[in-house]
């Protein structure tokens, strides 16, 4: 052991004073070495001090970014993301006529952890189609997110029993799983799809506008369950397709 | 070049050991000087360490606050604050009578970079003047709701706005990451009929009987914001006016 007893340090030569790599300095119990030096905070503006593994960075942190998914795909994870908040929802079903609509799509939510994962595949659900009074309308399709969450369609209207409204579908795998609302049943002209997470159904109407809901099926929220046709001579809408939203998190 | 070889160095005296200044130590290939050393920690707990471009300081980080506006103001960058997530909703269109509803107000959400911001112009849509009518009249449509010119949702029609003894087309978002439609309105049915269209905040109002007088129109707040307006019973009753947008703001730093 040896012991120096010193004041003020200088470069005997130049300006600098080296510790070889190899070589420990420790201060007061505490080791420290080339990663233990902070790296320039010039041009890291709003950027935090974090690890890559083995060095400290600069890394950008919060919420940074959404991707939306209203038809199947995948999601590639943006560089760098550390977390998702996942919101899933399935198609609705096909509504019918005399108030005869469609069951919302189910819906799930989850928080996920992406540092080892690239991309995920992603499924959105097509609407069920819609059909006339009393006819069985079509079942939502199924939306997943990877292995990670899915979610069942809305029914079409008259599938479960005649004149019944579709039920809702359910979501499953996520931190929420919840089911979407019913369609109304058989009354006397209008009644109305499942509400999803994200509304409600297509509007309603009367000849005087046509096949009103039919032609304007797409103004609805994703999920919801098909309205219905005017009373029996108009052909009901189909449901409205599933959504995928993806908040990315750093 | 000069090699000191030492395993223990203690100041002569005092209690400090002093690099001089002018002179840097090198630790393997990395300079360590007063720039690069940690801050001290105490007093900043749940804090990180972030670069303004030339140093570091202690931040907070996170969902730090929430900013909702029912009318019309300004948002203003609180201190600190990087990115915000914002999510708007127009306004519902009115109702009518005889099972005719207005449409919901469309919406939008987005995760906007605000670092370069200081503030941005909000406005919330507002239900029609005259809000809700009779069976077969035309009903006041929603206003838009914007997020200065990074989005905006556009209100829902009231009821026979589009075709007569027609239910409100909802509005839509437009300019966000994710841009939707709300739910449109029922048409013309017996009595009550349906409740105006859901927004993604909720359902609209009750729809009543004449035993609850003016139902519909008398609880016509009693519903989700963004939501078309209820129908009145019948002919005889007063649909509900739609609600006013919404735009809320998550402050994340």
């Amino acid at each position: 052991m040896s012991r120096l007893l010193v004041n003020n340090i200088r470069a005997y030569s130049g300006s600098v004073i080296t510790i070889p790599a190899t070589t420990k300095l420790s201060l007061g119990g505490k080791t420290i070495g080339e990663n233990s030096v902070l790296p320039s905070a010039s041009g890291q503006s709003n950027k935090a001090i974090a690890s890559d593994g083995s060095s400290i960075i600069y890394n950008t942190y919060g919420a940074t970014g959404m991707q939306v998914f209203t038809s199947s795909g995948t999601y590639v994870k943006t560089s760098g993301t550390n977390q998702v908040m996942v919101r899933l929802v399935a198609a609705g079903g096909g509504g019918s006529g005399h108030c005869e609509a469609g069951g919302a799509g189910g819906f799930s939510e989850k928080i996920l952890n992406v540092t080892g994962v690239g991309s995920v595949s992603v499924v959105i659900g097509t609407g069920g189609t819609g059909t006339y009074y009393s006819g069985r309308s079509g079942q939502g399709s199924s939306s997943s997110f990877g292995a990670f969450l899915s979610a069942t369609g809305g029914d079409g209207a008259n599938q479960s029993y005649q004149h019944a409204g579709g039920l809702g579908g359910i979501g499953a795998g996520g931190d929420v799983n919840m089911y979407g609302g019913g369609g109304s049943a058989h009354g006397r002209i209008n009644g109305g799809g499942g509400y999803s997470f994200f509304g409600g159904s297509a509007a309603r109407g009367h000849p005087r506008g046509g096949d009103y809901s039919r032609n304007h099926q797409s103004r609805s929220a994703p999920g919801s369950g098909g309205a219905n046709g005017w009373f029996r001579s108009y052909l009901g809408p189909e449901g409205k397709h599933g959504m995928c939203v993806v908040w990315e998190f750093r | 070049m000069s090699i000191l070889k030492v395993n223990e160095l203690r100041p002569q005296s005092g209690s400090n050991v002093t690099i001089q200044s002018g002179y840097t130590l090198r630790l393997g290939s990395k300079n360590l000087d007063s720039s690069s050393v940690m801050p001290s920690p105490s007093g900043q707990n749940g804090k990180i360490l972030v670069s303004n471009g030339s140093s570091r300081n202690w931040e907070d980080h996170g969902a730090v606050s929430m900013s909702v506006w029912t009318s019309s103001g300004t948002w203003s960058r609180p201190s600190g604050v990087k990115r915000i997530l914002v999510r708007i909703a127009g306004a519902g269109g009115a109702g009518s009578g005889v099972g005719e509803a207005g449409g919901a107000g469309g919406y939008a959400e987005e995760i906007i970079d605000v670092t370069g911001v200081s503030s941005i112009s909000v406005t919330v849509g507002q239900p029609g003047s005259w809000g809700g009518t009779y069976y077969s009249g035309g009903a006041a449509n929603g206003g838009t709701t914007s997020f200065g010119n990074y989005m905006s949702a556009s209100g829902g029609n009231g009821a026979n706005r589009n075709y007569q003894h027609c239910g409100g087309l909802p509005g839509v978002g437009s300019g966000g990451n994710l841009n939707i439609y709300g739910g449109g309105g029922s048409g013309h049915e017996y009595w009550s009929g349906y409740p105006g269209g859901g927004s993604f905040f909720g359902g609209a109002g009750a729809t009543g009987h004449p035993r609850g007088g003016h139902y519909a129109y008398n609880h016509q707040y009693r519903a989700a914001v963004g939501s078309g307006g209820s129908p009145g019973y019948h002919t005889s009753r007063r649909g509900a006016r739609g609600m006013a947008g919404v735009v809320c703001v998550w402050n994340f730093r």
